[in-house]
């Protein structure tokens, strides 16, 4: 078992939708021994794809047979797109906005990349079925707005490195008293 | 003819109602085994295109 640690990834995330960060995505696509131990869980749960993840996932590809081996990897029944209209992206792009507003005010996240923030944004869209998020780079997903549920360790048996990511969910009441605080700042 | 009107995004918090929760309908599934043999047959051509490449011109995905 190359996955460390001692909670039940498989239990802990049946049915929950999982948005995947892209360094996640890389992750699984360029090792498939972390991708046979990921497998479990990943189809126990609902991985999801954002539509700018996809884009991230792509870009910077030159080669086409290479984009089109990833494009087929994103095709795969084992995820889901995320939906990708206008009148969410109007709303989640306004999200992201405060949020960068938040990350500024709490000097947290400051250096989240734009496509962290929308995916960030778009968590705190859908709230409503609490999804989780995972990603390697929690700095971006900061303390002051996402609770970390837990972290996965996974033990490279080629060399033994050792790689985490973390699942991470947002808490609506940090995020208010955030807003509450840029109020009084404002009104001070 | 009407001006287009500029859109510009105000710092607002927007959650998703009912009607927007087009994500929701996603329920656990039972995936065959077949599903993670075609993702590791991709996994598997993707490194050999890698491979293919001197490493200078890798990029950041690569």
């Amino acid at each position: 078992m190359k996955i460390l640690g001692t909670i039940n990834c498989e239990a802990f995330l049946t049915g929950k939708d999982l948005y995947l960060d892209n360094d996640f995505l890389n992750f699984i696509y360029k090792n498939a021994d972390a991708l046979k131990d990921c497998y479990p869980f990943l189809s126990s749960a609902c991985p999801i794809l954002d539509p700018l993840i996809t884009f991230e996932f792509v870009r910077t590809i030159f080669l086409k047979k290479e984009i089109e081996v990833r494009r087929k990897f994103l095709s795969n029944s084992l995820f889901y797109p995320a939906t990708n209209h206008q009148q969410h992206f109007l709303k989640i792009q306004e999200n992201a906005l405060q949020l960068s507003q938040i990350y500024a005010h709490k000097k947290q996240g400051t250096h989240a990349s734009m496509i962290d923030l929308l995916l960030a944004a778009r968590v705190i869209f859908f709230r409503s079925k609490n999804p989780y998020l995972i990603t390697g780079n929690k700095s971006d997903f900061p303390i002051c707005v996402f609770n970390t549920l837990d972290t996965i360790h996974w033990e490279n048996p080629q060399n033994g490195n050792v790689v985490s990511f973390c699942i991470l969910e947002f808490d609506k009441s940090k995020f208010e008293l955030c807003l509450q605080e840029i109020q009084s700042a404002n009104s001070s | 003819m009407q001006e287009p009107k500029q859109y510009i995004p105000q710092p607002r918090v927007h959650f998703d109602s009912q009607s927007e929760s087009e994500d929701s309908g996603r329920v656990a599934r039972q995936l065959d085994e077949k599903v993670l043999d075609e993702l590791l047959e991709l996994v598997r051509e993707g490194e050999e295109i890698r491979n293919s490449v001197p490493q200078d011109e890798n990029s950041r995905n690569y």
